[in-house]
């Protein structure tokens, strides 16, 4: 394979020279000190309204948060000179309004909870980053991963469990720790289509299917189209779990297109995602009530559409600078340290708050489209696709679906959410990007780390 | 200083660290595709090369059965589109091929070969080209029954 070649020798180059800069640039560390300043004024917040005064033990999350942000960076710099240098900063600044809304928000618990995920997290992110082999060995087991993401999926069906006693029952548990497979399971797909999608590609040489005079698209595309689309059925029916088969098919889609670059496949698959939505309107209440919540609220606004009407008040008294952490009501919203963060974001930061959020999210994911664009490996760039396409779609739906543009589905925020397991995921997603960016040979000459040669 | 005061400055201080933030977001961005501009030649300068000197060569090795070509090696001058339509910078007479075929373009220092959506595909080196993929010295492009080896100009590989 060629461009692995051309990769390896221009990888060399690359290291050579961010070697030799030894201190990272001052632009760099101001982003490093961002998410350390950001969470110092919040946790101050937070202790002067709870306690009146400003409290030591208040900062621990900062110093967590601070040890997992400066640490992975000097690893990242030391082992991984050539990796982008916009991803952990940009994690870590979301990270820290997830640490300061989940004290907000929740119990005292789960903010220790947090934490723990958040260095595990950290643990995972640098392991995946540093890992100093290609990623051939997440392509080859391709199967592997796909069934053990599978075997995770039905092992919930079985023995799934709602850790807060009501609702749908997507959680493994053990010891009072609970993880959800679904999370995981979102990254083990885009591993597995990455790495399908790239062999049939190549396997598609000039063969071309056709009825008649037509185009039809090729099975090795149409089957994985049916099959996906009937796998998320599966998820929404059995595990009444509809972000999670939205972001499955959804992700799939946008992976699709980038690997074949036809829209055909897209709309075929978009008729087909209308068609499911149209019957589980019909079929399955939970689909049902969603739909209706979001179409006319304020007719049940103390009833079943509670929460979205709770969130949209929220932003509503949020106004453009906020209440001030700590200082609005946004625990009068049902479960807002999940699937709700947003609104608690928009009424205590306001919309210059919730815009930098949003913000944050869109140059996380631009940065993962880019890293696909310099990456080498075709496996690669369909990796660093998927992921961007993952962060894409889930802040989307989440973030549209508190402000109520388009009907709500309970997925969480990347970073921002509480959920042990969707940070853990997150994290080794960015691990990911930093490994494809740090062995993309000529990108990190080309980005910024100055064009010697 | 009054709690309420202080409160109001770490509010409006937060706002302004969120911000600051995306300002040196913005300014690392910014920087690095001000020293990729400065690698990449602006136009007219096409890699330092003067426009009349070819930066490579495609010489036509094998055709089937299509009809003659008039020449059999084209000059390319980056971007060169690939084609049967006669408005491409290299026209191939062959059934095979498609109306806008292919394209060779360079990116920085790279050769780059790109499919344009052909009914019958583009090998390189026997390979199907689905995304761009980078070109070396001597590989050979397949489209429809033709076969071309693409020669890099000298000069134009060693400009570093």
């Amino acid at each position: 394979m060629r461009p692995e070649l051309h990769g390896g020798q221009q990888r060399m180059e690359g290291a050579h020279d961010s070697a030799s800069r030894s201190v990272p640039s001052t632009p760099y560390l101001l982003l490093l000190a961002g998410p350390l300043l950001f969470s110092i004024i919040a946790f101050s917040q937070l202790s002067l309204v709870e306690e009146g005064l400003v409290l030591p033990g208040r900062f621990v999350p900062v110093a967590v948060l601070g040890l997992c942000v400066w640490g992975g960076a000097w690893a990242l710099h030391r082992w991984l000179p050539a990796h982008d240098r916009l991803l952990l900063p940009l994690a870590g600044m979301l990270a820290g309004l997830g640490l300061a809304e989940v004290s907000r928000l929740a119990p005292s618990i789960f903010l220790s909870r947090q934490m723990v995920w958040l260095v595990l997290g950290t643990g995972a992110l640098l392991l995946v980053a540093l890992v100093p082999r290609s990623l051939r060995w997440l392509r080859r087991y391709r199967y592997t991963w796909l069934f053990a993401g599978l075997a995770l999926l039905s092992t919930t069906l079985v023995l799934g469990v709602n850790p807060s006693g009501v609702g749908a029952r997507l959680w493994l548990g053990a010891f009072g720790v609970y993880f959800q497979p679904s999370e995981l399971l979102k990254l083990l797909l885009v591993v597995f289509l990455a790495s399908y999608l790239e062999e049939r590609r190549e396997a598609l040489v000039e063969v071309e299917a056709r009825i008649g005079r037509w185009r039809i698209p090729h099975p090795a595309f149409l089957g994985p189209l049916l099959l996906m689309w009937g796998f998320s059925i599966v998820v929404l029916m059995w595990q009444r779990d509809l972000g999670a088969a939205l972001l499955f098919f959804g992700v799939f889609l946008a992976m699709l297109y980038a690997a074949t670059g036809q829209s055909g496949y897209v709309l075929v698959g978009l008729l087909l995602l209308a068609g499911a939505a149209a019957v589980a309107y019909r079929l399955f209440d939970h689909v049902a009530l969603r739909v209706d919540g979001w179409w006319n609220p304020w007719s049940e606004a103390s009833g079943r559409s509670f929460q979205i009407v709770q969130s949209l008040l929220a932003f509503a008294s949020g106004g453009m600078l906020g209440q001030g952490l700590g200082q609005g009501l946004p625990t009068a919203i049902p479960v807002v340290h999940t699937d709700f963060v947003f609104a608690a974001i928009g009424e205590e930061y306001g919309l210059a708050g919730a815009l930098a959020v949003v913000l944050f999210l869109a140059l996380l994911i631009s940065r993962a489209f880019h890293i696909a664009l310099q990456a080498r490996r075709p496996f690669d760039q369909l990796l660093a696709t998927g992921i961007g396409a993952l962060f894409g779609l889930q802040s989307l739906v989440i973030m549209l679906g508190t402000l109520k543009i388009i009907p709500l589905t309970g997925v969480t925020l990347p970073f921002v959410s509480y959920g042990g397991s969707s940070l853990l995921t997150s994290m080794i997603m960015i691990g990911l990007l930093l490994h494809i960016s740090g062995h993309a040979g000529g990108s990190g000459k080309r980005s910024g780390v100055g064009h010697g040669g | 200083m009054s709690l309420e005061w202080t409160l109001l400055a770490l509010r409006l201080l937060a706002v302004a660290v969120l911000y600051a933030f995306l300002a040196v977001v913005v300014l690392v961005i910014w920087r690095d595709l001000r020293s990729a501009a400065r690698a990449q030649p602006g136009p007219g300068e096409r890699d330092q090369l003067p426009v009349d000197v070819p930066a490579g060569w495609l010489r036509l090795t094998a055709s089937g059965d299509a009809p003659l070509q008039a020449v059999d090696a084209f000059a390319l001058f980056p971007p060169t589109t690939l084609g049967r339509a006669t408005d491409n910078d290299v026209v191939l007479l062959d059934a095979w091929v498609s109306l806008h075929h292919a394209l060779i373009e360079r990116r920085v220092e790279e050769w780059w070969l790109a499919d344009l959506g052909s009914r019958n595909g583009t090998r390189l080196n026997g390979a199907p080209v689905t995304i761009p993929v980078l070109l070396a010295d001597g590989d050979v492009i397949g489209i429809g029954q033709m076969e071309m080896v693409f020669k890099m100009q000298r000069d134009a590989n060693s400009t570093q």
